[in-house]
């Protein structure tokens, strides 16, 4: 095991659909709220931070955002963030999440990279976790049985 | 994951991001059990550097000491690498899900 990727997580999938059909999916409002279960709005513009409020269960009415970094149609879309549960916490460095969408036989394939976990106060989000304790139970449980069984 | 477990896992982070202290986990990684001389070789810090270093780690649960005759050496403690690759292993599986919903979203017929 490589010590260095405990700084990156590289995520993804091939989907049956055409790079413009997923760059909708990925760069706008209506689109991203549904799969990213988010409610957000406006139009998506490199440079632009945007305003979310979550709507995953566990995490419902947190708000968030991000700011965009790169819009290159239909091959990249990347942002910076603070990731789970670090939203308030104003020490901790951003992350920053980069798709590409690569044209593959019969779709596309969707990688997901987010780097930069090193600047991230782990602290802070181990004490946003002890705060949320009724909010996040059902999480835990969640996340607890997937880790049994995939350990 | 727990919370207790995120807790564990905040001071492994912290001991991590720090270029130098990386090095020597690696270098211990591919090394086995090296002494500090061993370990401050091509080093551009100080034995003194070192030590500090390594108390930090230890102090993370990163690393042991233990001694080799009459010199110490210093080895991984493989338990706590485990921790930190579960720890991101729950912050994987929120972007599989992500990404499923995504595939569902982009495969329906419009």
């Amino acid at each position: 095991m490589s010590i260095l990727d405990t700084n990156s997580i590289e995520r993804s999938i091939t989907v049956k659909a055409a790079r413009e059909r997923v760059w909708r999916a990925l760069t706008t409002a209506e689109e991203f709220s549904a799969w990213f279960q988010v409610t957000v709005e406006g139009e998506f513009a490199p440079g632009k931070r945007m305003d979310m409020i979550a709507k995953v269960p566990g995490w419902e009415g947190v708000k968030f955002w991000f700011e965009i970094m790169e819009m290159t149609p239909p091959e990249r879309f990347s942002y910076r963030w603070l990731p789970g549960a670090v939203i308030d916490d104003k020490d901790s460095k951003t992350t920053l999440v980069t798709f590409t969408l690569i044209e593959v036989t019969g779709g596309t394939r969707v990688t997901v990279l987010e780097t930069g976990f090193e600047g991230v106060s782990i602290e802070k989000r181990a004490k946003a976790f002890q705060e949320n304790t009724d909010g996040w139970r059902d999480q835990m449980a969640n996340l607890e049985r997937y880790l049994g069984e995939h350990a | 994951m727990l919370s207790s477990e995120v807790r564990t896992a905040a001071p492994v982070f912290a001991a991590l991001g720090d270029e130098t202290r990386l090095r020597l986990v690696l270098k211990l990684c591919s090394g086995g059990r090296l002494s500090i001389t061993q370990l401050s070789e091509r080093q551009p810090i100080t034995r003194q550097a070192v030590t500090k270093h390594l108390h930090v780690l230890s102090e993370a649960g990163l690393v042991t000491a233990s001694r080799q005759g009459r010199e110490q050496v210093w080895e991984v403690a493989p338990g706590k690498m485990k921790q930190v690759r579960r720890w991101l292993k729950a912050i994987e599986r929120e972007w599989d899900e992500r990404l499923d919903r995504l595939k569902a979203i982009v495969e329906k017929p419009e």
